[in-house]
């Protein structure tokens, strides 16, 4: 009963999962900066 | 179960100013206080949730026995209990911060909802994902339609639902208010969730874990209960990582946000 | 609340072009896969209440956008909202007249698509008291995941993205209800179910269609 797969398949996926949240975490913080600095210059050029 | 994150009592309080100045419980509603208190709070939530996890994985894994009917790959249950039991407390909460909201009028309620809701799908998900390969050993089959996981199918849909409506305006109050209601709609699933499982003949096992008691072995409801407090903790550092964001990017016009953004 | 179900019949009366086409095209659809999928008569009564169920469905999600569109585009709707009547009465007139345009006929029709797969006639009392208990409550979903998605962007996919989900219970309820009577099992706790899901729903859901109109037109 070779049970090993599911449950490595079953963490797997968690893991890949808590990864990919923190990853979109950050780039989406990284957007938000990027779009203020880009508004700030925007004004500062009118 | 005691849903209350220690920031809600503050956020829940209306978001208009108070005409008590002194009172500090209506402090943090308004975004650009409760900025800083969520990016101190996180860190800790996140380290709480680590450590949680390596105990409650520890405990699963190096000290609960093997099962005796399913062997060795119930340990599933470390993920999937808690992973559940978070889809449906988040939904409830997202829930809730909508129901404020549109209640109160409130922007920063409606910006906690937004931010619960990525990490409330991923739960959801991983609930759905770990059942399939739970359930392909132990029932033989990966999926089937019973009350219960079509209803938290359902959830992850809603989730998405929630999210695609938000979003789906570009008026960002009227994505609020709209996804709200979506959600407060969407609890309905909730119970069906729940309870389907003693309302039905269903595939999937029935509750073992009562307030009344627990037919567990001690040391596997031990991992599974910090598993749940670790996966918790976590939900609640993402959320307010997240709320951060959005808070940046809803009041980017702000004179504060534009300070902070030069140095941050 | 009744003018407005006049009033909206009235169209769907005066237009019959939509609402008949609707009607035909899944009238069409559930005739042919006996056609298509070969005259063995075990696979035909195990797909029968699906199919039919699908075409319930389809039908109901199809003439969603139109629900509300028609009227939030000339103004009809923020009029509505303005009159003293409580909106949810008048919506509810608005959901029955869908209703009455698109579930009671496939209701009615149901039997007679059903003869097509061959189901005895336990599963088509079964099929038809699903039906007639099912198409309202996918009628009042729909409603209301039509006014939350009023005006947005990505209609059509968003509002099956919001309704879909919401269909699924009804038709997984419904279909196995048809399946319990084929079978020679009492459809009783199937049917009692979406009859529970329709009365939660019609008590509610012109509640939530009202707010979320309310929202909508501010």
């Amino acid at each position: 009963m070779n049970h090993g797969y599911y449950l490595a398949m079953a963490y797997a996926a968690a893991a890949i999962a808590l990864v990919a949240e923190l990853v979109a975490l950050r780039r989406a913080r990284a957007r938000a900066l990027a779009l203020i600095e880009g508004e700030r210059e925007l004004e500062a050029q009118d | 179960m005691n849903a209350d994150k220690p920031q809600m009592n503050a956020v829940k309080a209306k978001a208009t100013t108070s005409p008590l100045p002194s009172m500090n419980f209506f402090h943090y509603s308004s975004p650009s206080t409760f900025f800083g208190l969520a990016g101190r709070l996180a860190p800790w939530f996140f380290a709480l949730a680590a450590l949680l996890a390596v105990a409650g994985l520890y405990v699963g894994f190096g000290l609960a026995p093997t099962d005796a009917t399913q062997g060795e790959v119930y340990r599933v249950i470390y993920l999937h209990v808690p992973a559940a039991w978070m889809s449906m407390l988040l939904y409830f909460v997202m829930a809730c911060y909508g129901a404020v909201a549109i209640t109160f009028n409130s922007r920063l309620s409606a910006m906690m909802a937004r931010a619960i809701a990525p990490t409330g799908a991923w739960f959801t998900f991983v609930a759905l994902w770990s059942g399939a390969f739970w359930g392909r050993p132990t029932w033989g089959t990966y999926w089937v339609w019973d009350a219960r996981l079509t209803s938290e199918l359902v959830l992850l849909f809603l989730y998405f639902g929630f999210i695609a409506l938000a979003n789906a305006f570009d008026d960002p109050r009227r994505g609020d208010k709209a996804a709200s209601l979506l959600a407060i709609v969407g609890i309905v699933n909730l119970p069906i969730i729940y309870f389907s499982v003693h309302w039905w003949n269903t595939l999937h096992q029935g509750s073992s874990v009562k307030l009344t008691g627990t037919s567990m072995h001690v040391l596997m409801l031990t991992g599974m209960l910090l598993m749940t407090f670790a996966c918790w903790m976590y939900a609640i550092g993402a959320t307010l990582t997240r709320v951060r964001t959005i808070i940046l990017e809803r009041e980017r016009r702000t004179r504060w946000v534009r300070s902070i953004a030069g140095v941050a | 609340m009744k003018a407005v179900l006049a009033r909206d019949l009235r169209l769907a009366w005066q237009n019959p072009g939509e609402t008949l086409l609707t009607l035909a095209f899944f009238v069409l659809v559930a005739t042919l896969f006996p056609l298509a999928v070969g005259p063995e008569p075990d696979l035909l009564r195990r797909l029968g209440p699906g199919v039919i169920w699908v075409c319930a469905l389809l039908a109901a999600f199809l003439s969603l956008p139109r629900l509300f569109a028609g009227d939030y585009a000339d103004g009809t709707l923020e009029q509505l909202l303005l009159s003293p009547q409580p909106a949810a009465a008048w919506v509810s007139g608005k959901i029955m007249a869908h209703w009455i345009a698109t579930g009671v006929p496939l209701t009615l029709l149901s039997p007679l698509l059903g003869l097509q797969y061959g189901l005895p006639f336990e599963a088509l009392a079964a099929l038809f008291a699903a039906l007639a208990l099912g198409t309202p409550v996918l009628s009042l979903l729909g409603a209301a995941c039509a006014a939350l998605s009023l005006g947005a962007r990505g209609g059509g996919m968003l509002l099956a993205l919001l309704a879909l989900p919401l269909f699924v219970p009804v038709l997984v309820f419904g279909a196995g209800a048809a399946e319990a009577g084929a079978t020679g099992i009492s459809p009783a706790a199937h049917l009692s179910l979406l009859g529970a899901g329709l009365i939660l729903a019609g008590v509610g859901i012109p509640f939530a269609v009202a707010a979320a109109l309310k929202i909508a037109v501010d």
